[in-house]
């Protein structure tokens, strides 16, 4: 299982509707465990290729996820491969409770109730937010709205976390401990940000874009380390 | 974020009516309001059993009286200004008005008596949802609505306004903070095209983020349907209570016929 890599991507393009081109031939392959960080400057197209890997954008081009093509007749096997929590935790977090919130993922795909307790508490409690299930998410600290964001998805029990600008908005305080946080999740982690120092701390690899091409692979040390480079692409 | 003065929004009370499932509830306010509604309104004795068991009720479940009383000031106006005048202008079929005294205006008693109908009637349903929302949240009364079969795209529709409307309230009030930064006064005709951009700017807000919410949704899995949640068995208290109030209404309500 480990030889297959939780996600490949080949000579994807996109254009939104209007003409505007998003993404330009990209090839990437993530293997399973990664800890990969996407990075680039504002419109770069970080958060179009992460709407990509579990089909809610198509493009031209294959997107592969442990292996299956993503395509319309399998999007529901894709999305319990590839979790993803948006940047605005206002637009994940939608139902009245955090209960609901957390349940929502579980009960779209038909677990039973019972194992749709067990993995919300699990979630909530991963996330330090036990005790708050039956809290409004407009009660929660941005902090915790952020990590409610996450629950949403840990309890789906993807194999594939997708988390687009999971620092934004956050004191440094709660910033650390989302980092910790997802630091300590085993899961494969594929992070879209323009925080660098997030990037340090928590990949390994990093995947630079500028202008929806990949202009840079490599150790995040080594990327990171080329202030020239980061200089020229926006950073 | 949040500057929302709407944001402190009354916290149910931890009381034995805080307890009882919503279900139960909202069909003994559904009954209780149908008994009172079709009582003939010169069964006085049966209004006070009435409003005398809503006060039992509210004192055994140590609800904040300024609280549940509230929104009868609210509604007062209304009914007044609706009812008021009517013992003026109703002419007495039966006789027995009352002479003021002042020229010729007379009260009719029939007329009274409609005042009284409408404003104690709507006194006792206003009451009623009070006692309701002061002991049930939100997202329980939505809960129970959808067990009751009430339909899930209205369910659905009134979560979404309460997870929403405080959003859309923050967003207001910091648009019009920065609006106000920036010299606005409100004082010249022309200003008023300031309002209708940040309607409509609101409004495009708004529509982007219910398409962000519906990827949020996609991505978790969601195929058009809310998904089930399953609800709890009613308890034998809850089964006590809908008898007990059952049995009170229909029992003053018969005794007084």
């Amino acid at each position: 299982m480990n030889d297959v890599p939780a996600i490949e991507i080949s000579g994807l393009s996109y254009r939104y509707p209007d003409g505007t081109s998003a993404l330009n031939g990209i090839d990437l392959i993530i293997k399973t465990g990664e800890k990969a960080g996407i990075i680039g400057a504002n419109g770069a197209g970080k958060s179009t290729l992460l709407l990509h890997l579990n089909g809610i954008l198509r493009g031209e081009g294959t997107v592969r996820v442990f292996g299956a093509a993503v395509n319309r007749s399998n999007l529901n096997l894709i999305r319990r491969g590839a979790g993803l929590v948006f940047q605005n935790p206002d637009d994940q977090l939608f139902c009245p409770t955090l209960f609901d919130d957390v349940a929502f993922g579980p009960r779209n795909m038909k677990a039973p109730e019972q194992e749709v307790m067990r993995r919300v508490t699990h979630a909530l409690q991963l996330a330090g937010l036990d005790g708050l299930d039956h809290k409004s998410a407009f009660h929660l600290s941005v902090g915790q709205k952020k990590r409610a964001a996450l629950a949403t998805v840990l309890s789906m029990d993807t194999r594939i976390l997708v988390l687009d600008e999971p620092t934004s908005n956050l004191d440094p305080r709660a910033r650390r401990e989302l980092i910790a946080l997802l630091k300590d999740l085993a899961e494969t982690q594929v992070v879209a940000t323009h925080d660098l120092a997030l990037v340090r701390d928590l990949c390994s690899r990093v995947v630079l874009m500028d202008r929806g091409k990949i202009v840079a692979d490599g150790q995040a040390r080594d990327i990171l380390e080329d202030r020239a480079l980061l200089e020229q692409h926006g950073l | 974020m949040n500057v929302s003065p709407l944001r402190t929004q009354a916290v149910p009370v931890s009381s034995f009516l805080g307890r009882v499932d919503p279900r139960t509830k909202l069909i003994c306010l559904v009954f209780a309001v149908v008994v009172c509604v079709t009582t003939p309104p010169d069964r006085f004795a049966a209004f006070a059993g009435y409003f005398g068991a809503l006060a039992l009720l509210m004192i055994i479940a140590r609800l904040p009286f300024k609280a549940v009383l509230g929104p009868v000031f609210v509604i007062m106006p209304f009914v007044l200004l609706c009812a008021a005048f009517v013992p003026f202008i109703h002419p007495d079929t039966s006789g027995g008005g009352y002479s003021l005294g002042i020229g010729r205006l007379w009260v009719s008693r029939s007329g009274l008596l409609l005042l009284w109908n409408v404003a104690a009637k709507a006194i006792f349903g206003v009451l009623c949802i009070a006692l309701l929302v002061h002991s049930t949240s939100f997202p329980d009364l939505l809960r129970g609505l959808d067990a009751l079969r009430f339909p899930r795209l209205g369910v659905m529709l009134a979560g979404f306004v309460y997870r929403y409307v405080f959003v859309l309230t923050d967003e207001v009030l910091r648009m019009k903070r920065a609006r106000d930064s920036r010299g606005y006064q409100g004082r010249w005709l022309w200003q008023t095209a300031v309002v209708g951009r940040m309607v409509g700017t609101l409004f495009l807000r708004s529509y982007e983020r219910g398409e962000r919410v519906y990827l949020a949704m996609l991505a978790r899995g969601f195929e058009s349907r809310m998904p089930l949640s399953e609800h709890a068995q009613l308890r034998a208290a809850d089964y006590g209570f809908l008898f007990v109030v059952v049995t009170v209404f229909l029992g003053i309500r018969v005794i007084a016929l």
